[in-house]
């Protein structure tokens, strides 16, 4: 997964709310409530972007002492699970 | 009478608005009515198995039913369709939840059916809140809210935490269920528009004290769609209208509690 570069997957309808996004998939009608964690890691992957890119940028934005590999990588499995990310 | 924006007529034998103006007590609509619905309901001995009733809508048979009751039903149904598909175009979405104005706050009420919202309701209408309607709520997009005036629907078992509602006897019954009229607790019964300043999410639990914790915009939407009603607005729209519905509201879960101490909570959150 380190080489791949995760994006969204078209027809994503976001709406940000104070404690994470509200996401509906139009292609699959259902809506999807991200945390924090997963709302950034959709934020940041544009398909340009590794895992190791995505946690280097969680780590800065929320100033930790590493970047939390393991984290974003099990959020962005899941969010490929649930349809979100390609 | 009114339904939100419809005014509504009923011609009907006496047994069928006997069964069905209980559950349409008549709340003053402050917004002008924008279209009309006509709807008989009549005995009719000669039809098809030769004793049934013809229910028709702007003068097209709509049902025929075998009873006064189920012909209520039918033009209850039916009007509500109307109601809720008309509001759907204007922008309106609904939610399975209680409207109460309390202490000068908009306040939604959100759970589970059987969570015990009607009971709460009547217990904050009997402590003096403007409690707007007990079922459902109309939102918009801009955050405005307006209850749908129903009768509300009282199960078993209120009267131990309402009962006041021991004074109304007898009340009538659909399937079971009391209805009650809220201008007998409260007049007049005026429905407003007002912005939703609070959404309370009310979840079983034991004790007689509450417990109550803040939740967040993305945890009230999982909950407010899935106890939403898409009309013509689809999912996507219902979505966008329950987030900027929400959007200057504040959020809480209520977990257990008896209505009376739920009451004296839910007013220490709102100071």
């Amino acid at each position: 997964m380190s080489e791949e570069r995760p994006e969204p997957v078209d027809g994503l309808d976001v709406h940000e709310v104070d404690d994470g996004l509200v996401v509906y998939h139009a292609d699959t009608d259902r809506v999807h409530y991200l945390n924090p964690t997963a709302a950034v890691v959709l934020s940041l992957a544009d398909g340009t972007r590794t895992v190791d890119d995505l946690a280097e940028l969680v780590q800065a934005a929320w100033e930790l002492d590493a970047p939390p590999l393991d984290d974003v990588r099990e959020c962005v499995t899941q969010l490929r699970a649930e349809g979100v990310l390609r | 009478m009114r339904l939100l924006w419809h005014t509504v007529r009923v011609d009907a034998d006496a047994d069928v608005l006997d069964a069905l103006l209980p559950l349409l007590p008549q709340a003053e609509h402050p917004m002008p009515p924008l279209a009309a619905m006509h709807y008989t309901a009549m005995h009719d001995p000669g039809g098809g198995d030769g004793d049934e009733w013809l229910v028709t809508e702007e003068g097209d048979e709509l049902a025929r039913v075998a009873d006064a009751a189920a012909a209520a039903e039918a033009v209850y149904v039916r009007m509500h369709r109307r109601a809720f598909e008309l509001a759907s175009r204007r922008g309106w979405s609904r939610v399975h939840g209680s409207t109460v104005d309390l202490d000068g706050h908009r306040v939604v009420l959100v759970g589970r059916a059987g969570v015990g919202k009607t009971t709460l309701a009547l217990r904050l209408l009997y402590d003096g809140a403007d409690v707007q309607g007990d079922e459902s709520v109309l939102v918009r997009a801009d955050g405005t809210s307006l209850a749908v005036p129903r009768a509300f629907h009282v199960k078993a078992g209120t009267d131990v935490f309402v009962p006041e509602l021991r004074a109304l006897a007898p009340l009538p019954t659909v399937e079971d269920v009391r209805v009650v009229d809220p201008r007998r607790a409260r007049s007049p019964w005026v429905l407003t528009e007002a912005p939703v300043a609070h959404v309370v999410l009310l979840e079983r639990g034991s004790g007689r004290v509450p417990s109550i914790e803040a939740v967040g915009g993305a945890e009230l939407l999982e909950e407010l769609v899935q106890q939403s009603f898409p009309l013509t607005e689809g999912k996507a729209g219902l979505v966008r209208t329950l987030v900027g519905a929400l959007s200057r509201a504040r959020g809480h879960r209520v977990t257990g509690g008896d209505p009376a101490a739920t009451v004296s909570a839910l007013r220490a959150v709102l100071r």
